[in-house]
């Protein structure tokens, strides 16, 4: 139907949404065309994060099998561990521009390493809220719908079954999240993250060697952190070990992935409830977790909604 | 000839510690740069061997991304000792993140006279009481070893050294600067434009393809985006700034790892020997840069060849 359009000076060229949608007052209110232009994008932005982390795993795997536990080694673990997090803060940075009343691109685009960690943060104390922008339907907003009660169970069940799985998902993200953000912030301005083996010697590295534990895996790395205090006066440095053995990778890979899982599937669901102009999703992509009856129900109630709407 | 240990920075918290970061930044970061840096060429010539445009975009971004991340980095190693926070080792200062230091480094450049980058480049140092910028020659216990003819095909090595790293590092400022927003666009959030639901049109609305364009952050509805060059000459001009930032910041950690090279430490951090016929002086030009009595005297005086 419309055709929204908005100029953005560009020197002297402009950018032009040309999507159509039937109610562009309600993209509006579902945080404006630029937030659903980049939801619905999300398809290439999740195969490249997800294809790069699958190629810092192949590197790190290989560079492992020649060398064991190099230094090497440890910097191509760093690197999956960026990219992975890089995968978090998409995540993240979505969750918060959803979260906003109203939500808007805004609040993703100049998102925070703060307001990042509360969203994290809140995966853990809040759970509840966190789900909110996964629009799920309740069993209140499924009896409203032309469904027999045996397809509102099975809806009710795919809504619990994939809030199960999200929650799940949401939490591992989380958990990589809030312990490794120093240490991502560190691959990510500067590198100052030292080699374990270097900093435990012999010789020791000196201070940076100073209440380090040796995590016994290897490789590992320090990252070093520090902050200026008191007008310069007072500079603080704190120490964070990293492992970078292969079940430590391994489990920054999961979560990585499940991070860009995470931001197609809530990009998916929302950008398809702004398309058909509804507030709730049923998250067709997690209909494997139901039994076949159930997702005959299910298509049956689907098909019957898309027929009345022709 | 004996070596006093008193006339060395303290072992435990200056020498060990930067030296664990310097070896550290050649064997474990570095690679792990360069390494990024092939695989999102690699990737992107994946993904434009598809009809994915989207992954496309992303991909030409990440080789953006790996690449101005070679040019961060150099920024902090750079400015920790060029610019380093006084009375602590050096390298601390490499260790305190702030969003400033990147664009301090290369928007400053362009003023640097050629004490600055000697001091960055690792040919002079600062004198631990005034602070001033020295040459190394005139450290204590070295100085005394050279003649005059030493000191002057020194300082010719070190115009020359100068005289090939200045441009280098003002094409890469110019380079952080054309392509660091596309950088921050990758890093946080992946902020490509979607080319399905947005196009750019000049004042004649007249429809432009743009290589790369991306939204910019804190600054909503604005897209930065470039219409001259196609995305392979994009990837082309960023990997090979970025191996020049590869090996500037090599050029940096080695200079400084040449003063370690002639401690041997015992297991337990103390000073065991030092070698003293080593002058610690990395130096790089081309060889037709310096007369050949200068190169000579380097090489059978003290060993060195300029790389």
């Amino acid at each position: 139907m419309a055709v929204p359009s908005q100029g953005t000076p560009n020197g002297e060229q402009f950018l032009r949404l040309v999507y159509t949608h039937h109610d562009h007052d309600y993209v509006e209110r579902r945080g404006g065309p630029l937030l659903y232009t980049h939801m619905r994008g999300a398809g290439g932005r999740g195969r490249y994060r997800r294809v790069a982390l699958e190629r810092a795993d192949a590197m790190y795997a290989t560079a492992l099998a020649e060398e064991s536990a190099s230094m090497r080694v440890g910097g191509l673990g760093l690197l999956l561990l960026q990219r992975a997090m890089l995968a978090a803060e998409d995540l993240g940075g979505l969750l918060q521009a959803l979260l906003g009343k109203p939500p808007s691109f805004e609040r993703l685009a100049s998102v925070s390493y703060g307001e990042l960690d509360k969203v994290f943060l809140d995966v853990r104390d809040r759970p509840a809220r966190i789900l909110k922008p996964f629009i799920l339907p309740t069993r209140e907003v499924l009896e409203d719908e032309d469904m027999t009660a045996a397809e509102v169970e099975a809806a009710l069940r795919l809504v619990a079954l994939t809030r199960s799985r999200w929650l799940q998902m949401l939490q591992r993200v989380a958990e990589l999240w809030l312990d490794q953000r120093v240490v991502a912030k560190a691959t990510m301005h500067g590198m100052p993250l030292v080699a374990g083996e270097l900093v435990l010697g012999p010789p020791p590295a000196g201070v940076l060697a100073e209440t380090v534990r040796d995590p016994r895996t290897r490789p590992f790395a320090v990252a070093v952190l520090s902050r200026v205090q008191n007008e310069r006066r007072e500079v603080i440095t704190d120490r964070h070990v990293v492992q970078l053995d292969h079940r430590s990778v391994a489990r920054h890979l999961r979560a990585g992935k499940a991070a860009v899982r995470l931001a197609e599937e809530l990009s998916q669901t929302q950008a398809n409830s702004i398309e058909l102009g509804y507030g709730y999703g049923l998250p067709k992509h997690s209909f494997s977790l139901l039994s076949s009856q159930e997702r005959a129900l299910l298509d049956e109630a689907m098909k019957r909604q898309q027929a009345a709407e022709e | 000839m004996s070596f006093d240990p008193q006339a060395f920075p303290d072992p435990h918290a200056v020498l060990l510690p930067s030296r664990a970061y310097l070896q550290s930044f050649a064997a474990q970061n570095l690679p792990a740069r360069e390494a990024a840096l092939d695989d999102a060429v690699a990737h992107f010539e994946e993904a434009t061997a598809s009809d994915d445009l989207g992954w496309r975009d992303m991909a030409l971004l990440g080789v953006i991304g790996e690449a101005m991340q070679l040019l961060e980095d150099l920024t902090y190693i750079g400015t920790a000792y060029e610019k380093p926070l006084r009375g602590i080792a050096h390298y601390v200062t490499a260790t305190v993140y702030t969003d400033r230091t990147p664009n301090n480094f290369y928007s400053s450049l362009k003023n640097w006279d050629d004490t600055r980058l000697k001091v960055l480049l690792g040919l002079y140092g600062y004198h631990p009481e005034t602070h001033e910028p020295v040459p190394l020659y005139s450290a204590p216990g070295l100085h005394e070893r050279l003649d005059p003819e030493d000191v002057e095909a020194v300082q010719e090595a070190e115009r020359a050294t100068v005289a090939y790293f200045r441009p280098i590092l003002l094409h890469l400022a110019h380079e952080w600067e054309q392509y660091r927003r596309y950088y921050h666009a990758f890093k946080h959030g992946g902020l490509v434009i979607n080319r399905d639901d947005v196009e750019l049109v000049d004042e004649s609305d007249v429809t432009r393809i743009a290589s790369i364009s991306v939204w910019l952050r804190k600054d909503e509805g604005t897209g930065h985006g470039d219409t001259t060059l196609s995305a392979e000459e994009v990837v082309d001009q960023v990997t090979r700034s970025a191996r020049w930032a590869l090996r500037v910041a090599r050029h940096l950690v080695d200079a400084r790892l040449r003063s370690f090279a002639a401690i041997e430490f015992a297991d337990d951090g103390s000073i065991a020997s030092v070698e003293t016929r080593a002058l610690p002086y990395v130096f790089r030009f081309p060889p037709e840069q310096v007369s050949e009595a200068t190169r000579e005297r380097l090489r059978e005086r003290f060993g060195i060849e300029p790389a």
